[in-house]
Parts: structure tokens; C-alpha cells; sequence
């Protein structure tokens, strides 16, 4: 399938044009009488004189050679998601290995530098261990939230259809369609602190100088999932009772990380639901894990909790700016082109 | 998120990986046919309706609508249904009947035509005429609808899959039987793996049938 992507962009943009050049050799074709229907239109397999398979030209039947390519692409997936199927126990424990890595990396990356500052100015034992335990609750929190969400749109979707086979088929197209819209939801927010700083510098001549560099870094580091997993050190001082825990854990975990959907979302698309819950659960125990693990690091040895801190410099804040924008750029292609393949089914 | 876009490349790899592309339906069928018999109660010719996805349906009519209205009339569909019975030739056209094992051949298709129906959805039907009529009370009737190529997936529906044209012969009646299951797929599978190379079956044999449902006309014996 890799190797298929650039094929699937010149797909995309054919698409686009194939209307118009479709009716060029069927007006031709008008003219000469002959009524021939092109053989790819026929119900039996086109072959050549000598008995080999033959296929659409892509200039003189565009549309038939995207349909073909578009038949091609999605017998591939519903083959790959058999073989997902057909071996679910190893995919399901790899998909929750994986996303348990994943939930163990991703809180220690760039960007969640704020985390460690955080528990490294908090500093006494007391607090650390409320701040543990919310950034572990809030970590499951993050994770029944994602799922509540999934599920809650896929029974939206499961409810509007009507046969059994439909719903498979639209469930599926419904998670493609929403791995798509999960790809454009991060280019914006990858993209969207970046657009004030370019509005302000171009609309507003007067300003005094060009210093925003370090608010736009500090901005992005701020918004990196659109969520957060360690409580900000001021909360957890003084008193302290249960119901504030719960309320900051909530707090936490009421923006579901962008990957746990992600996901879901894919696990679901190939029939491992459950396999996709499992993994979203051991990607927040992955993600409880680094955040108490740096929480504890900084309480021990506060030189190598801020050595660690300062990696968050900016070339690397840029570098994964830039990985962010190409991974959602990624994720939209990928959804948007599952998507369309996965239409080329047509329940009976 | 590098690592969402390394985890979802993994697995969607990993999937890829797992199972090479398998075979590719064209188009996808649902079939209805009907047995029909003559006056003595003989097996004449099996009429075929066929109903294709939707998908399918509006490539293969597209630039058809010569008139512009919108509509696909039978005539606007002519030039179509007259390619495809002519290219079904070849296949029999997908019906593949059998007097006890011996095979049964058909006479050139007069009545046939295409559709374009209220949802959407391309029809064909015609009926193809045995050469020679069979008396099922005598010998044991049954065929399948089914694409050898595996171009074309055909299905039955649940709902009315088969009905008579004609008198049934007293003490007989149409059956729709199940696809093999998959002990006896694998039962095949087993005997073909034992056997050699060179090693030709046998023409009563139906193998590239083995998968399509057969209609048999099941008569009592000893009640002709």
C-alpha cells in the first residue's frame, strides 16, 4: 500500500477530470455507429484475442481505469483486513503493544517539556503523589473519553442504516471518513497557533519588533494534542480533597488525545473494536507511566529533570512542528483515500 | 504525532503484509431464475433475472442516456444487453445445467433485455432454452448460476430466490440447495492435494462450480 501512494494522489486529481474526458470517446464512439460497448462495461472478464486479461486505458476509458484501480485498491484492504481478522489475536496484541508504546513516548515527547517543569517545581513528596495519581487517573479518564466519543458517532452511524450488510459497509466508510477528518482536525490545530503570529507581523506594521519567536514556540508547545496529562503544580497545593482530584482528573481527561481516537477509530474500521479499547486502556497506562516516571525523576534528581527539560529547545519544537503537519497531512490522505475505496463496495 | 503516523504505518503494513491481494469481483449479482416447464412436464429453459450492485449499474450505463431524459430506456440499453448475451456466450451464460452428470447445452438466446430500475440498479434477464428438453421425473435436473472466472459474483437473494414457469410435474418441486460447507471445501481440497500433477478430472466433475448454490427439481420416484 505504500508503494501505491503516489499512485493514489494521481488518482485524487484524476478523479477531478475524469468527467470531462469521459465523454469524449463515448461521443466518438456515437458517430461511427458501431454502438460498441467498451469491454470493461461487459459482465464477462475482458480478455484479449489471445485469451490474456485486459484492462481500461486510463485515456481512452478514464473513468473504467478508475474504477478499476479504485477495485484494485480496496480488494487489497479488505483483503489486508481478512488477514487482520484472520489473525486478530496477534494484531490485537500488537496493536495494544503498540499503542501502549506509543502512550509511553508520545507523554515523554517534545512539547510535554511543561510536564516536567511542572513536577519539578512542585518538589515535595506530598504533592508528587497526589499529582501521580490524578495524572494516572486523568490518563484513564483520556481514554474512556475517547472511547465514549467513538463509539457514541459509530452508533450514530450504525443507527441510520438500515440492512446488516449496509451497516457494515457504512461503518466502515464512516470510520475512513472520520480518520480523514481526524488528519484535517490536526493540521489545523498543528496549524492554527502559527496563523496569529503571521497575521499579527503582516496586519500590524507598528509593532516594535519581531520577538514573537519565543511566544509562538512556547504557544506550540502549549498546544501540542490539545490536551494535557500532569496537573499544573499551583493545583495541587494546600488542602486537598477527593472531589478536587476527581475534578482535575476530569478536567485532564476530558480532551481525549488525538491518537487514542486515532486508534480506535482504525480498529474499529478493520473489526477489532475491542482489540481498539484494550489499546486505547494501554496507551493511557503507558502514558500514567512516563508521566509518573518523570514526576519521580524530577523529586530524585532535579539536575537531570531540567537537563531533560531543556531538550524541549526549539529546533526540536520545529522538527516536530514539521512532523505534525506531515503526519496529519498523512492521516487526512490515508482516511480520505480508505474512505474511497472502501465505497467501491456495493452492499446487494 | 510522529508516532501515531509510525504506529498506524506499522499496522496498516503489517496488514498489507499479512495476506496478498486475494480475487476481485467486477460486478456483484443477485440472481433469481425460474424453471421452465411445458405442458408434458419437461424442463424447457431456465429463465435468468438478474439484478447487478449499484456501483456496477451506473458505470456500465454511463453515456448511455442517448436522449438526454434522464431515463434509460430498453432501447438506450440495447447495445449492451446485445454485448453481453453475445460475450455470455461463451460461458454458457453463467447457467451450467446437468442432466444426471451429463452437461447440458443451450440454444441461442432470443429473449433477453436490460433495465434500469427505480433504485438504480441495472437488470438483465433472459431466458435460455435447453436444445433438447429433460424430463425430470426420469433423470435427476440441476444447474447453478455462477461465473467459472470469478469476474462476476452471483448471489442468491433470501427472499424469492426461485420459482415455475409452467406445471410442475406432480410429485416434484425446486429446491435451492446450500453452498458446500466448508468440511466438504476442505474434503475436496485434501483429495485434490493427493492427487498428481498430471492428474485431469473427470468431465461429470464440477469443480468450478464447486462453490455456487445448485437448483435441483427434486421429483419422487415410482410418481411419474
Amino acid at each position: 500500500m505504500m508503494r501505491s501512494l503516489p499512485s493514489l494522489l494521481l488518482l485524487i486529481l484524476l478523479l477531478a477530470s475524469a468527467p470531462f474526458a469521459a465523454t469524449a470517446p463515448a461521443a466518438a464512439a456515437g458517430t461511427t455507429q458501431t454502438h460498441k460497448v467498451a469491454p470493461w462495461r461487459l459482465i464477462v472478464r475482458p480478455r484479449s484475442a489471445t485469451g490474456q486479461d485486459i484492462a481500461p486505458s486510463i485515456f481512452t476509458d478514464p473513468l473504467g481505469w478508475v474504477r478499476v484501480q479504485q477495485r484494485i485498491f480496496y480488494d487489497r484492504m479488505a483483503a489486508a483486513m481478512n488477514g487482520v481478522r484472520a489473525h486478530h489475536r496477534t494484531a490485537a496484541w500488537m496493536l495494544m503493544f503498540m499503542s501502549f508504546i506509543y502512550g509511553i513516548l508520545h507523554a515523554a515527547g517534545p512539547g510535554h517539556g511543561k510536564a516536567v517543569i511542572s513536577a519539578w517545581l512542585m518538589g515535595n513528596e506530598r504533592q508528587l503523589r497526589r499529582g501521580i495519581a490524578i495524572a494516572c487517573l486523568g490518563a484513564m479518564v483520556q481514554a474512556t473519553t475517547a472511547i465514549a466519543i467513538v463509539t457514541g458517532v459509530l452508533l450514530l452511524v450504525d443507527r441510520a442504516g438500515t440492512t446488516a450488510r449496509l451497516i457494515a459497509g457504512s461503518l466502515q466508510s464512516a470510520s475512513f471518513a472520520m480518520v480523514a477528518l481526524m488528519g484535517l482536525y490536526l493540521l489545523w490545530t498543528t496549524l492554527a497557533p502559527m496563523r496569529p503570529a503571521f497575521a499579527s507581523s503582516g496586519g500590524h506594521d507598528h509593532h516594535h519588533d519581531h520577538g514573537h519567536d519565543g511566544h509562538d514556540h512556547i504557544h506550540g508547545e502549549d498546544c501540542d494534542c490539545g490536551h494535557e496529562h500532569f496537573p499544573a503544580a499551583q493545583r495541587l497545593k494546600g488542602d486537598f480533597s477527593i472531589r478536587q482530584a476527581v475534578s482535575i482528573a476530569l478536567a485532564i481527561g476530558i480532551r481525549p488525545c488525538s491518537g487514542a481516537l486515532l486508534v480506535l477509530l482504525l480498529a474499529s474500521a478493520v473489526g477489532l473494536y475491542w482489540a481498539g479499547v484494550a489499546s486505547t486502556f494501554a496507551m493511557a497506562v503507558g502514558t500514567a507511566i512516563t508521566v509518573s516516571s518523570v514526576a519521580v525523576l524530577a523529586v530524585t534528581s532535579r539536575k537531570l529533570a531540567l537537563r531533560l527539560a531543556a531538550y524541549d529547545t526549539r529546533w526540536l519544537t520545529r522538527t516536530a512542528l514539521g512532523l505534525k503537519i506531515a503526519a496529519g497531512a498523512f492521516i487526512t490522505l490515508l482516511g480520505g483515500f480508505l474512505f474511497w475505496a472502501s465505497l467501491a463496495i456495493s452492499p446487494i | 504525532m510522529s508516532k501515531v503516523w509510525r504506529a498506524i504505518a506499522s499496522f496498516v503494513g503489517l496488514a498489507v503484509v499479512t495476506v496478498p491481494a486475494g480475487a476481485h469481483p467486477h460486478a456483484w449479482i443477485t440472481t433469481r431464475s425460474a424453471v421452465v416447464f411445458d405442458a408434458a412436464g419437461q424442463v424447457v429453459a431456465i429463465d435468468v433475472d438478474w439484478t447487478f450492485d449499484k456501483d456496477y449499474s451506473k458505470y456500465a450505463i454511463e453515456g448511455l442516456d442517448t436522449d438526454g431524459d434522464g431515463k434509460f430506456s430498453p432501447t438506450e440499453l440495447q447495445a449492451l444487453s446485445d454485448s453481453n448475451i453475445s460475450a455470455l456466450r461463451e460461458y454458457d451464460y453463467f447457467v451450467y445445467a446437468r442432466a444426471g452428470k451429463k452437461k447440458l447445452k443451450w440454444a441461442p438466446i432470443t429473449s433477453y433485455g436490460m433495465a434500469n430500475n427505480d433504485e438504480g440498479r441495472l437488470t438483465m434477464q433472459f431466458t435460455a432454452p435447453l436444445v433438447t428438453p429433460v424430463d425430470p421425473r426420469r433423470v435427476d435436473f440441476s444447474y447453478k448460476i455462477y461465473d467459472p472466472t470469478f469476474y462476476i459474483d452471483i448471489e442468491y437473494p433470501k427472499k424469492d430466490p426461485l420459482h415455475a414457469v409452467g406445471p410442475t410435474p406432480r410429485g416434484c418441486h425446486l429446491a435451492l440447495l446450500p453452498s458446500p460447507s466448508d468440511e466438504q471445501t476442505n474434503a475436496t481440497k485434501a483429495m485434490l492435494a493427493a492427487k498428481p500433477l498430471n492428474w485431469q478430472p473427470d468431465p461429470g466433475e464440477d469443480f468450478g462450480g464447486m462453490f455456487a448454490q445448485p437448483v435441483r427439481v427434486i421429483c419422487k420416484k415410482g410418481n411419474s
